[in-house]
């Protein structure tokens, strides 16, 4: 018998609205269909005009682990973004045609505006930007909010935030949590500053003394057992997911008779590049903190800590008891379906790995970084979900996998390149809004795929949208505050993401996770049925009530009501004892409904 | 993925006893299905089970306290428990329960979840597992409530404050409630009137049909589903208002905030909550005057226990209702300076009652000092598959858990206690 | 004033109660097995006199008498004589423990102390008593001469140096004080600072009066125990002793322990120095530097301490003040060879 874990779905689709209500907010298809064409032409402008140009220059800032032997570069520099871009939709339109699948309308403007905030900068846009931007008539506005997003300081921190959960995974074993703050922070500054991303994860690998010093260290520290010793095993199934997006760990125990891709000795080779790591401090208060450091060590065994692994001579590493198959063996450090370097006594096994793994022409990691990012602006990755590449999961578009990855590789693994190309394809700016044919799964990318707001995301929208005091801690949901042993204590945004924490192990982009707690809040709590400071400073300014109405729209949904739902709004208003009674009830029913909560 | 389960969706919708709470009529001819019910009463920090079902007077680190004979013939149980002896004839003990971690947080966790962790995955604690089997997601009441008036703790914090549900997801999550803090957020603003909120909500449902008709998402029709859920939940409020509990029972309870929310639980249940897990906080920990604490202690436990098994019989529910009480581990056989007694999990005790199991028995035992167990020493697994075929669950079930490896509801098809079930 | 620690003895299990004979040759001790022991100081030699069915947990040698009477955890109060090695009377004196007993100082009266802490409200304030909690005796006939109401759980009981009053001091910090010849309360001294009420991991009460003593003049009276914690469980309060004049309208507290002496433990057991210039304080130390601290009578600092390590249950001088006793114990060790190892201990020190 198989236990059946979705019975949410029953009643979601149970309670599927399917009522015939009047269209209330006039399409726009046919415009839509004309700014495609205008978008698609530009694009294969930039394409024919296309030349590579220079990778970027490396930032000069001091490298934080000891400098290693990279291959040189074999990048030839990068092509235009719309060149890409044209070539991500010809490759996009050629399986729609072939599958006789029709796209859907480009997303209007407004649509537009508040997926780029959302997927860039991780918020919705302010009611003025959303305003101004609807207002321009530049062809070009798309083009350049994407520029324009890609600077803000946003846009490394919500970066960071994905990328903190796929590498410092909540761990319901360990006894203190990592102090996540400081490595979101080293990795925004390094979203932001656009370092080459092959840098930030040797910089990461690498990590080496105090955390305080080198935040990517918690990295170590978080992959570890209960008392932040790291785990040669944990760093091995983390490591081999967030860059290489296998599944490595399903040999961790033995070989699979069906699955003839891992070996058990591809998993321990590359956890033996792990087996030296230490955090000197673990085992002991601040284990988890600032205190903590991960060292380099000689052999065997420092005074303090211990190795992530049994490691003997010449970096092998000993499969330990907890295996079902060839407990003890011993297992040279190797590269996953790769040769066995030459590793002898040299002190660091890590910078080998390293460096193995961010070559260009490794054939995991350009692909898998290019796949995830795709899989954050599209909701559904080439390959899906990203950590499963396998050859009974084969991408849905080898072709565009392919040009995405090579293209990320050839730029000098430049991620802000890889946002430009894939937000300024039509595949990106499309509707969400199915047409017919293209209903149910969205195999082939034929319209752009909804997303949950993240918690981080849900928290820096409610901000934006009520300008201040949304998020408040959730008294009962409350975490530890600050403890002795380094890391910061929770903020209001902290308890509140917190509490929304609440997606499932596996979960899609698309799948809705929060809860009954979740929402009441969203419905009881004061700030969201009165004392906003967008409603306070309506009220002071006193504009005319359909601006006012108009304004709330734009703050939570980034578009203008259509005009029955003006109508019905300004009924609502004037039903209330006071206009400002009637704006909180109007911003209680935007932000408690699936349009806000949703990135579509 | 989302979509899977919709098969098996039907047969587990059904209707408790009080109609009004549910929102789909439809079903209920579903009623007559037996409505299964589950209380855990989660004594947290871990009681010393010398002091309760496993005493040893006498014993150098016995402790203070006789042992006293109860209704079974045979077995005793310490002189705290005078009402518990008295109903000895309903429970079913284990006196050899013998687990791993030594510390809360691990071992809150393994006895919640019923394995050790396995990363990254985590799997659902038993309350997330009975509110997806026994539950039902129509229904107003909450199908995981959990009760707990001390809303600090330590490890017990921790573990409130991670990821209860796991895999099976936010929907299997508790409704927390308890104490002075009750369900947070449930009540309608002070200065919002019924109307006020009915007209809010009709714009709201107004506004947002435009949408989801259009977009046609799961997501959004996940959402509105929540949020029917909690307008359902607001209406059952009132369920959690200890003060409105009838104060001869208030009286039997409590006064205690353990006890009256131990009553609130049977409440619940009464009305049809398929699982409600009872905590204060940890007040077991008792590292320093572990005597002196469980002479208050166990005097509250003897009485909750002893009101909701003569209860819940009285109602019919006892055969329908298991009733857990159990730590994380049990607490050492021998005394600190402190007057305290340390972690202790290598052999331990927990009692049952109800559903599924026989009555008046006890299984398992531990050495004269109560060291090691002596007899059929059972782990964490063995519970869990006790639990579930107790509750008419299969206990080795597969999850089916698309790009997850494979788990099983209770792993390495271990054995239940077969001593103890019906 | 200087304290050093000559000799230890041992004994099977946790010393709870003691007394000494006249010349301090003898002790008497009150242990978790049960056993009431008499102990040779000079050989260590310890003999079971007679036996409790729970903890004994106080032990008082009648003054000029050769009778011992002891009480403990079964509630009963016992009487035996030393000359002829028998029990002369057993007394069923309360249906939970005696917390501790006290002979007043001119022989004639005998207290015990007792109560369960029962929940009694949502707070878990302590329920009434629902028995006595103090019961005061004649000690040569075992007669009840007093039984007094009190708050359980009634944990601390002290004589006044010229036998005519009486203290009790509780789980909430409440010490009551009667007249012994009438038999009327005349004062109560409430602090706070003793009882924890959790807000950590428990919510209810923890802690409370655990010893009291009166100052040589009688005019005031001490009472110590662990102070408050945010978490009762953790056991960290700070060593707590306050001092009241609890003849003068309102019992004013007027000295309690210097902030920066104070390390965090349990303190069991409060006494004067029979010089009167200064008095001890002892019981387990959770973090600090000392388990034993000497305080100067008059300005109440800290003099004098000794980490002797381990839990201290009592302490107690020899007539003339050369010699400290502390009774007690080390945590309870594992088996050994299938024997465990005693655990009890006295500590016998020189004060010079």
């Amino acid at each position: 018998m198989k236990i059946f874990t979705h019975l949410a779905a029953v009643t979601a689709v149970g309670l599927a609205i399917a009522c015939g209500v009047e269209s209330v907010v006039q399409g726009a298809p046919a415009a839509n269909i004309r700014q495609q064409r205008k978008i698609q032409r530009q694009n294969a402008k930039a394409a024919a005009e296309a030349k590579p140009t220079p990778a970027p220059a490396q930032p000069k800032t001091a490298p934080t682990t000891a400098p290693v032997k990279v291959a040189p570069p074999i990048v030839s520099g990068r092509r235009e973004p719309m060149a890409i871009a044209a070539e991500i939709d010809r490759l996009i339109d050629e399986q729609l045609a072939a599958a006789k699948v029709p796209a859907s309308a480009m997303a209007d403007d407004g649509e537009f505006i508040r997926r780029a905030y959302l997927d860039i900068t991780g918020r919705v846009p302010s009611a003025s930007a959303v305003g101004s931007f609807l207002s321009t008539t530049d062809p070009a506005k798309r083009a350049r909010l994407i520029d324009e997003l890609l600077a803000a300081p946003q846009f490394g921190s919500s970066l960071a935030s994905i990328w903190r959960r796929v590498l410092v995974p909540p761990d319901a074993n360990q006894n203190k949590p990592p102090n996540y703050v400081a490595f979101e922070a080293w990795m925004a500054d390094r979203f932001n500053e656009n370092r080459p991303f092959d840098q930030t994860v040797r910089s990461l690998l690498m990590a080496e003394g105090p955390v305080a010093e080198s935040p990517q260290g918690i990295f170590y520290i978080a992959n570890a057992d209960a008392k932040s010793f790291p785990q040669a095993d944990i760093l091995t199934r983390t490591t081999s997911q967030a860059f290489m997006g296998v599944q490595l760990q399903c040999a961790q125990c033995h070989d699979h008779p069906f699955n003839t891709q891992w070996k058990q000795s591809d998993f321990w080779g590359m956890a033996a590049f792990f087996g030296r790591v230490q955090n000197v401090a673990a085992g002991g208060k601040g284990a988890a903190g600032g205190a903590s450091i991960i060292e380099k060590i000689q052999q065997n065994g420092a005074k303090k800590g211990k190795p992530a692994a049994k490691v003997v001579a010449n970096g092998s590493i000993i499969i330990p008891e907890e295996s079902f198959h060839n407990v003890g063996t011993v297992i040279p450090a190797k590269f996953p379906a790769g040769p066995q370097p030459s590793v002898g006594d040299v002190p660091q096994l890590r910078p080998a790995f390293a460096v193995w793994l961010t070559a260009p022409e490794n054939k995991y990691f350009g692909p898998c970084i290019a796949n995830r990012f795709w899989e954050h602006f599209m909701g559904r990755g080439i390959v899906n979900p990203v950590d499963d590449f396998n050859p009974d999961n084969k991408p849905s578009h080898p072709e565009l996998l392919a040009a995405l990855s090579r293209e990320f590789v050839q730029s000098g693994f430049d991620i802000k390149h890889l946002v430009r190309c894939i937000c300024n394809s039509c595949a990106y700016q499309r509707s969400s809004v199915p047409v017919e044919g293209n209903k149910g799964e969205n195999n082939f990318f034929a319209r752009m795929e909804i997303k949950v707001l993240s918690p981080e995301a849900l928290a820096d929208s409610l901000e934006v949208a009520l300008e201040g005091r949304a998020v408040m801690p959730a008294a009962a949901m409350m975490r530890p505050a600050a403890k002795k042993g380094g890391y910061p204590a929770n903020t209001p945004r902290d308890h509140f993401v917190n509490f929304f924490n609440t997606k499932e192990e596996g979960a899609e982009a698309g799948d809705y996770s929060y809860g009954i707690p979740q929402a009441l809040m969203l419905m009881n709590q004061v700030q969201f049925n009165n004392g906003a400071a967008v409603v306070d400073r309506l009220v002071k300014t006193a504009p005319p009530r359909e601006r006012v109405v108009e304004q709330l729209y734009l703050a939570t949904l980034s578009r203008k009501p259509a005009a029955e739902e003006m109508k019905q709004s300004l009924a609502y208003i004037l039903k209330q004892r006071t206009p400002r009674d009637g704006y909180n009830g109007l911003l209680w029913t935007l932000v408690n409904r699936s349009e806000f909560v949703l990135n579509h | 993925m989302f979509l899977k389960g919709l098969a098996s969706g039907a047969g587990a919708i059904s209707l408790g006893s009080f109609a009004g709470l549910f929102s789909m009529p439809a079903f209920a001819e579903q009623a007559k299905k037996e409505q299964k019910h589950c209380i855990l009463l989660w004594l947290c920090g871990a009681p010393s089970q010398f002091e309760t079902w496993d005493p040893k007077p006498g014993t150098l680190g016995g402790g203070p306290f006789r042992a006293i004979p109860t209704k079974v013939p045979g077995i005793q149980v310490s002189s705290l428990m005078p009402r518990c002896a008295s109903i000895m004839d309903k429970l079913a003990v284990v006196r050899s329960m013998s687990t791993k971690p030594s510390e809360h947080f691990q071992g809150i966790n393994l006895l919640n979840r019923g394995a050790e962790p396995r990363q990254p995955f985590v799997r659902p604690v038993l309350g997330s597992v009975l509110a997806q089997q026994l539950g039902h997601l129509d229904s107003a009441i909450p199908n995981f409530i959990l009760l707990d008036p001390c809303p600090e703790g330590n490890e017990f914090r921790e573990f409130k404050a991670g990821n209860m549900a796991g895999w099976l997801g936010a929907q299997y999550g508790p409704v927390r409630a308890g104490g002075s803090y009750g369900i947070p957020d449930i009540q309608r603003l002070a200065d919002m009137t019924v109307t006020d909120q009915a007209d809010r909500e009709a714009l709201r449902q107004f506004l947002v049909k435009k949408y989801e008709n259009d977009h046609k998402s799961a997501a959004a029709g996940s959402q509105n589903a929540a949020f029917e859920r909690v307008k359902g939940l607001m209406s059952c409020a009132s369920l959690f208002d200890i003060n409105r509990l009838p104060e001869a029972d208030r009286n039997k309870y409590g006064p205690g905030t353990f006890g009256t929310h131990a009553l609130l639980a049977r409440n619940l249940v009464e009305n049809g909550a398929p699982f409600v897990m009872v905590a204060n906080g940890m007040p077991w920990d008792c590292h320093i005057l572990n005597h002196e604490t469980h002479q208050m202690l166990v005097p509250e436990l003897d009485r909750v226990i002893y009101h909701l098994v003569t209860d819940l019989e009285e109602r019919g529910l006892l055969d329908k209702t298991l009733v857990i009480a159990m730590g994380e581990f049990g607490r050492s056989p021998w005394m600190n300076a402190s007057h305290g007694r340390e972690h202790y999990p290598t052999a331990w005790s927990l009692a049952m009652a109800g559903c599924g199991l026989k009555r008046g028995v006890v299984v398992g035992a531990t050495d004269p000092q109560g060291y090691e167990p002596i007899e059929k020493p059972f782990n964490e697994k063995n519970l869990f598959a006790t639990i579930f075929k107790a509750l008419g669950i299969d206990p080795y079930a597969e999850y089916d858990l698309p790009h997850l490896p494979t788990f099983h509801r209770v792993e390495d098809n271990a054995p239940v206690i077969n001593e103890i079930l019906a | 004033m200087k304290a050093e620690q000559v000799k230890t003895l041992k004994l099977p299990t946790m010393v709870l109660g003691l007394d000494r004979s006249a010349d301090a040759a003898h002790l008497y001790a009150a242990c978790m097995d049960g056993g009431i022991y008499q102990v040779n100081v000079s050989t260590g030699e310890a003999v079971v006199l007679t036996r409790h069915d729970s903890f004994a947990s106080g032990v008082c040698l009648v003054p000029e008498t050769s009778t011992l009477i002891s009480s403990g955890y079964d509630g009963v109060l016992q009487w035996y004589d030393l000359t002829t090695g028998k029990t002369i009377r057993k007394v069923s004196a309360h249906s939970f423990w005696s917390w501790q007993s006290a002979v007043s100082p001119d022989g004639k009266y005998f207290a015990s102390v007792t109560g369960q802490y029962l929940a009694g409200g949502p707070k878990y304030e302590p329920a009434p008593e629902t028995e006595p909690s103090v019961k005061l005796f004649d000690a040569g006939t075992g007669k009840t001469l007093h039984e007094f109401s009190h708050v359980p759980s009634v944990q601390a009981v002290a004589f006044s140096p010229d036998s005519q009053y009486l203290a009790a001091g509780n789980l909430m910090g409440e010490i009551r004080i009667w007249e012994v010849a009438t038999g009327k309360q005349i004062a109560t001294v409430t602090t706070p600072s003793l009882t924890s009420w959790g807000i950590i991991k428990v919510h209810a009460y923890q802690g409370g009066v655990y010893s009291l003593a009166f100052s040589p003049d009688g005019q005031s009276i001490l009472a110590c125990g662990i102070g408050q914690m945010r978490d009762p469980n953790s056991g960290n309060g700070r060593q707590t002793w306050q001092r009241f004049a609890w003849r003068k309208d309102g019992a004013p507290r007027i000295a309690e322990i210097n902030e920066g002496d104070a390390g965090g433990g349990h303190p069991e057991a409060i006494a004067f120095h029979p010089s009167g210039k200064f008095f001890v304080m002892a019981g387990r130390l959770a973090q600090g530097k000392w388990n034993t601290g000497f305080f100067g009578e008059s300005t109440g600092e800290l003099i004098h301490s000794l980490d002797t390590k381990g839990r201290l249950t009592k302490v107690l001088f020899n007539v003339d003040g050369t010699q400290m006793l502390l009774a007690g114990g080390v945590g309870q060790p594992k088996a050994k060879d299938g024997k465990y190892p005693d655990f009890g201990r006295i500590v016998v020190c020189n004060i010079a």
